[in-house]
């Protein structure tokens, strides 16, 4: 017979202001096989815990229920009391009567009978508790970080100033990401570079970290602490060992009008090329799909002046495999594409008439007029005909906060970057105008709302609450249509330049991304954490992280904040010589000869199960002759969620710690009364 | 084989607006298209009926709806705006699946165009035109208005297959004043104006439109209008279906086009 202890908790006033706990710690004495029954006002307190320790040693308890808040605010609490009262964890239950009772009712008889309910559903399932030990796992101390941003920059960083090896993999040619972009920073108006190339460097020089650049992750295998990850490293047709980095080659290739994406199609590049002057590595790669070699067969100009002979127009895509424990995720964001949208959804705005008329660019093309490395040497000169604009417009929530674009988040960046863009403007154009339609201004953090004020105040920005309508040439100069809805007034302005705040988005294939690492995604596509409030780094997929704009828009300072928090998570768990899992994972039947196992290896669960955790297990007689290859589920992978023991048609998977048997035995509990 | 249509033709087409109705009349015998006029329909409400008695603005979608299910399970054709959004809010309001087409739509069909194009005896090569949608046409937006709310193509891809060329005309979507006509004509003439007097600057030699309502400003108003704005000159404002109706060979008379307050030329030779 069983001795269950139950410990009923008013939690404050939280539950007992709707549930009678002392007359349920009666009533409960009433279920078989509960021993010992009390209530208290806060049970996770220390006297509480005291309280629970005490029980289970003098009533000689087998197994407990507590009923409290939910189990994922406390039940690591009361399976540790358990635990040092000698007591397996694992035999500690949690019935939920906060969230799942008093918060959501009103009436009190109703909402105790239905404590009772709750209380009697988790007596029945503990009496079938097993006791579980922790899986362990052993870890390999290196760490993998994906895109060489910021965010990757940092977390790369801090990891390998830990003493822990990454690899960085940045599928472009150069790492510098976003940042390497920008002209200033808000709020303080820094050279972006300045601060952002040394640290490029630091990532080239640190003898930790093993740097792939023009490179893309083509498969992932393995688990938390035992990743295999294979990175395609696309070929650059120039041997990075051998090239010096001269820029003969760039000086001397003959296809020179290729719209350079660094400059956000403002400037022009060659074919050979090094994306902007600070690049690390500051090495070129040749654009094959717009080479002449490559599409004609003819030239070979940059081989024959190439004095150390780097150029290799055979190279080939190279596939490396990293092994590490930790993945970090910084794969970034892009700028809502405003033209011609690849996804439906999105419907873009044809009516602002970028790409089409060439004084309304975006906000990065706006960065890269202010920025000293740009196109324009950082003057403010407009696109169609190089003259210095007087009046510049700008639009905020181009795209964002509007469902019927496709995008109802908001992007969090640009009102600040449009204000940083008005200031910047105002610096350089002493008698220019900035004029900025906004929906609200939403400045929240340190400095940023005296920022936007500065723009106002100081630098003379008229600011008008309203949406644009319509943009369109007149002239040699864009017709601007709006209304202003703090004056009720329809707004026409001429403007020598339109800059649009378009929205943050994930970054085109952040679905597979997402995918490839088994971590989720939200409806946008930005990857999702593990909790909203207090995982924000972690994600579902064990030992993979999060850092900056892949998860949400995110400035500067926040993606370098995250950033620093998943490096600090990947030496938490590096901290450890071996890994400790929850052992609530699923587990395929086994059986002495002649049954073996009732699985018939059908691997429908294979296919079901999210995290790859199924592999094939042959087993064989005692003779070694193979007997049957049926399904093993790997306990490194699986993250329990029990899709495998759904799935299985012959009932050969179980769910440790939730198997069929406890679930139906709680569903009998409840209809029995 | 003929297209058959429950033809709404809506209070301005048997007034104001009769060239509209002749004009949809005679191009519909070019392109096979049978027309069925509603029996008994009544005014759709226009603006004031849901402005002001949202329970009248039912009744009379309700009715016209009952009515059009008489002509048989075909699709309701109507050639002015509004009757074509206050149909569509009926339909909505009624929940029925009755589907309800302007005669822009219809023409811009794909088997349609192809008749369109096969019909054509007279291409307008060289003509220029101002297709002008107006605030209504392309509102609200949703799977059966007539396109892109904010960027739409079709009176241009017609103008087109006529042989037309449709200039870049920004204002396109601009409301005309209106029904503001009455109550605020300084307001109706300085809209228009400021329409008319685009088109005109950016060359066209005519405006299109398929709003009766704006048809009456840019066309009755034109004097006023032009004024307003400090603009010279005229400059005709043609019905889609007359524009197409041109091409398509029909005679000015047959097209309405001596109704007109402002003269249309000669666009293309007879």
């Amino acid at each position: 017979m069983a001795r269950i202890g139950v410990f009923i908790c008013h939690c404050g006033e939280n539950i007992a202001r709707t549930v009678d706990c002392s007359s349920l710690a009666k009533a409960v004495l009433g279920i078989p096989g509960v021993r010992f029954a009390v209530d208290y006002k806060y049970t996770c307190s220390d006297p509480g815990q005291q309280m629970i320790l005490a029980a289970i040693r003098e009533q000689r308890l087998d197994g407990i229920v507590v009923a409290a808040c939910s189990p994922s605010m406390h039940e690591a609490t009361f399976r540790k009391a358990a635990m040092i009262a000698g007591l397996n964890p694992y035999l500690c239950e949690v019935a939920n009567i906060r969230e799942h009772c008093s918060w959501v009712h009103d009436d009190k008889p109703a909402a105790t009978a239905k404590s009772l309910d709750l209380i009697r559903i988790m007596v029945e399932k503990v009496k079938r508790n097993q006791e579980l030990k922790p899986i362990k796992v052993p870890i390999t101390r290196r760490a993998l970080v994906v895109g060489g941003g910021i965010s990757g920059i940092q977390s790369a960083l801090d990891l390998a100033n830990a003493g822990i090896p990454v690899a960085l993999v940045e599928r472009e040619p150069s790492i510098g990401g976003h940042m390497a972009q920008l002209s200033e920073t808000f709020p303080t108006l820094d050279c972006s570079q300045c601060i952002m190339t040394p640290r490029m460097v630091e990532v080239a020089q640190h003898p930790l970290i093993t740097l792939h650049t023009y490179s893309e992750i083509e498969k992932v295998d393995g688990y938390i602490g035992n990743f295999t990850v294979t990175v395609r490293k696309k070929a650059r047709s120039v041997d990075l060992k051998k090239c010096t980095g001269c820029g003969t080659c760039m000086q001397k290739c003959p296809q020179k009008k290729l719209p350079s994406s660094f400059d956000a199609g403002l400037g022009q590049r060659t074919a050979i090329y090094v994306p902007f002057p600070q690049a690390v590595p500051n090495k070129p790669v040749i654009d094959r799909a717009n080479c002449t070699r490559f599409t004609t067969g003819r030239c070979g100009v940059c081989q024959k002046v190439c004095g150390p002979g780097a150029i290799d127009f055979e190279q080939q895509d190279e596939l490396v495999e990293e092994k590490v424990g930790a993945v970090v995720l910084a794969t970034g964001f892009q700028l809502y594409g405003i033209g011609e949208q690849s996804e439906k959804m999105l419907k873009g705005y044809p009516e602002y008439g970028h790409g089409h008329i060439k004084d309304v660019i975006d906000g990065m093309q706006f960065e890269r007029l202010a920025s000293a490395s740009g196109p324009t040497a950082g003057e403010i000169r407009r696109p169609s005909d190089g003259t210095v604009p007087k009046t510049v417009v700008f639009l905020q929530c181009v795209g964002s906060r509007d469902p019927a674009k496709g995008i109802s988040y908001c992007s969090k960046i640009c009102c600040m970057y449009t204000a940083k863009h008005t200031i910047l403007y105002k610096h350089k154009v002493h008698d220019g105008k900035a004029v900025v339609f906004y929906m609200d201004i939403r400045a929240a953090g340190k400095g940023y709302d005296e920022f936007t004020r500065r723009a106002i105040e100081d630098d003379g920005a008229l600011y008008l609450r309203g949406r644009v309508s319509r943009l369109y040439q007149d002239g040699g100069q864009v017709v601007v249509s709006g209304v202003d809805t703090l004056s009720g007034r329809n707004v026409e302005l001429r403007a020598d330049l339109v800059v649009l705040a378009t929205a943050v988005r994930p970054q085109p294939d952040a679905r597979t991304t997402a995918q490839l690492f088994s971590v989720g995604y939200d409806a946008s596509g930005f990857l999702n954490e593990a909790h909203p409030k207090l995982r924000p780094v972690e994600t579902a997929a064990a030992g993979v992280f999060l850092a900056g704009a892949c998860q949400a828009p995110k400035d500067i300072p926040e993606s370098v904040a995250q950033a620093s928090a998943a490096a600090s998570k990947v030496q938490i768990l590096f901290s450890k010589s071996e890994l400790e899992r929850e052992p609530t994972v699923a587990r395929v039947h086994r059986a002495a000869p002649p049954l073996y196992s009732i699985c018939q290896g059908c691997f429908a669960c294979a296919g079901a199960c999210p995290y790859q955790a199924i592999e094939h297990e042959e087993l064989k007689d005692r003779r070694g002759q193979v007997i049957k290859t049926v399904a093993r589920v790997n306990p490194g992978l699986c993250q329990g969620c029990g899709t495998c023991v759904a799935t299985c048609r012959n009932k050969a998977v179980d769910l440790d710690g939730y198997t069929d048997d406890q679930v139906f035995a709680e569903i009998a509990a409840l209809g029995a009364n | 084989m003929s297209t058959r249509l429950a033809y709404f033709p809506g209070c301005s087409q048997h007034g104001t607006g009769r060239e509209f109705d002749e004009s949809i009349r005679a191009i519909a015998g070019r392109l096979d298209l049978q027309l069925d006029e509603i029996p008994e329909w009544a005014c759709c409400g226009a603006t004031p009926a849901h402005a002001i008695d949202p329970a009248a603005d039912r009744a009379l979608g309700r009715w016209n709806l009952g009515q059009a299910a008489k002509c048989g399970d075909v699709p309701v054709m109507t050639g002015c705006a509004s009757c074509f959004a206050r149909l569509r809010s009926a339909r909505a309001h009624a929940g029925s699946d009755q589907r309800i087409l302007h005669i822009a739509q219809v023409l811009g069909e794909p088997a349609m165009r192809e008749r369109l194009k096969a019909a054509v005896v007279r291409p307008l090569t060289g003509v220029k035109v101002a297709c002008y949608y107006g605030c209504l046409l392309t509102r609200p937006a949703g799977p059966d208005a007539i396109d892109d709310a904010e960027n739409p193509r079709l009176l241009e891809d017609l103008a087109g297959l006529l042989g037309a060329t449709a200039i870049d005309f920004p204002l396109r979507l601009d409301c005309c004043g209106a029904s503001l006509a009455l109550a605020r004509p300084d307001i109706v003439h300085r809209r228009s104006g400021r329409l008319l007097a685009m088109a005109q600057a950016r060359g066209a030699q005519a405006l299109v439109v398929a709003c009766p309502l704006c048809h009456s400003n840019l066309d009755f108003q034109q004097v006023a209008a032009m004024q307003a704005v400090g603009a010279q000159g005229e400059i005709p404002v043609l019905y889609l279906t007359q524009l197409v109706g041109l091409a398509l060979g029909l005679e000015a008379r047959q097209l309405g086009l001596q109704r007109h307050f402002v003269d249309v030329p000669a666009l293309v030779g007879a």
